[in-house]
């Protein structure tokens, strides 16, 4: 093989290389391919939704479509942030009598080792629009623009689990 | 006797060009906030090393002994497995690519073995910062744009090596060496 070939062979091996690496990463954080190839919607299993530690319900994408979304403009990096109120997703399974201001909400997330600790003051509060989020890749994501929780690093991405402390 | 692959005065040669790679990561910074810009000088000290140590091995022995000294002065910001890794990945890249392409004197050569070896380094990070889940910073800035950086500094780093062996060439470097080997 000549020099040439050599080299047009080097180049061939270096942008499939790139092209590798961009394909899988675009799959893993819910780029253009993985929308191409996974349709949109839930893709991760229902959020359990507790009460003083009892399971009162799993929020799913049957659950999702009776709530209407709400959303924001972030101001970070003016993406709009799209979902649905959590006030109106613990309503779905708690009654708004047993609720009082101080009840602490918390919202978590197992596999980012990540949670918010909220009030139920907090969380009614339409203008703090504390909102359930979805992510590119089709998990939930608690999103805000109340102080204390309106920059990226305060929320909590992949929500595994929602519980309600009275 | 069986004769040994590298000779002393080679793995002298080419510990001294380790000891450059971690000398030049930790005194020579340019005023860039491009991901993998300190590449441009240590691939071309690899270049350089793979052709005054001629033998397939010498640009990853460079590598590891670099990356062990690095790790042990605690370079490097996802922790020691991954510095040297890192950096003998970098040697080795730039190994496999002249077995292809043969000769780092050769600009187009030497830019491409470059951007084989710094892409396998960009690599090794990018796996670390997906089995960790701690995104590395070029990931946060933007993986196309990190990954377009370092092919781009790792070819200018080729280049720059092979610049540099001309010029020893010139300065009857080879000469000498075959005296002394």
């Amino acid at each position: 093989m000549d020099q040439k070939k050599r080299i047009a062979a080097a180049v061939v091996i270096i942008a499939a290389l790139a092209g590798a690496i961009l394909a899988v990463e675009s799959f893993r954080r819910g780029g253009t391919l993985y929308r191409t190839f996974i349709p949109g919607g839930f893709s991760s299993a229902c959020v359990p939704v507790f009460m003083d530690a009892a399971e009162i319900g799993r929020f799913c994408e049957a659950d999702s479509a009776k709530l209407k979304k709400f959303g924001f403009t972030d101001k970070a990096e003016r993406k709009i942030q799209q979902g649905w109120f959590l006030r109106d997703v613990i309503l779905l399974y708690a009654d708004e009598k047993n609720l009082s201001p101080e009840t602490r909400v918390t919202v978590a997330s197992e596999s980012r080792n990540k949670k918010a600790d909220l009030t139920w003051r907090d969380v009614a509060e339409r203008k703090n629009m504390i909102i359930l989020g979805m992510s590119k890749q089709g998990r939930l994501k608690l999103v805000s623009i109340m102080k204390g929780l309106d920059y990226r690093e305060q929320w909590v991405q992949e929500v595994d689990r929602i519980e309600v402390a009275r | 006797m069986k004769e040994k692959y590298f000779s002393t005065f080679q793995l002298f040669l080419l510990a001294f060009f380790a000891a450059l790679i971690v000398v030049a990561k930790i005194a020579l910074h340019l005023p860039l906030q491009l991901s993998g810009h300190s590449g441009i000088f240590w691939m071309a000290i690899i270049i350089v090393s793979s052709r005054v140590v001629p033998k397939p091995g010498a640009a990853s022995l460079v590598g590891l002994t670099s990356g062990i000294m690095a790790a042990f002065l605690g370079l490097g910001d996802l922790g020691a497995l991954n510095t040297l890794l890192s950096y003998s990945m970098a040697g080795v890249g730039a190994d496999l690519a002249l077995i292809l392409l043969r000769d780092p004197e050769n600009y187009f050569c030497a830019a491409l073995a470059g951007v084989f070896g710094h892409m396998a380094k960009f690599m090794v990070k990018w796996i670390f910062g997906m089995i960790a889940g701690a995104p590395a910073g070029f990931v946060a800035l933007g993986l196309a744009k990190a990954l377009a950086g370092y092919i781009l500094f790792g070819a200018l780093g080729g280049f720059l090596g092979a610049l540099t062996l001309r010029a020893l060439r010139r300065a009857g470097f080879f000469t000498y060496l075959m005296e002394k080997k």
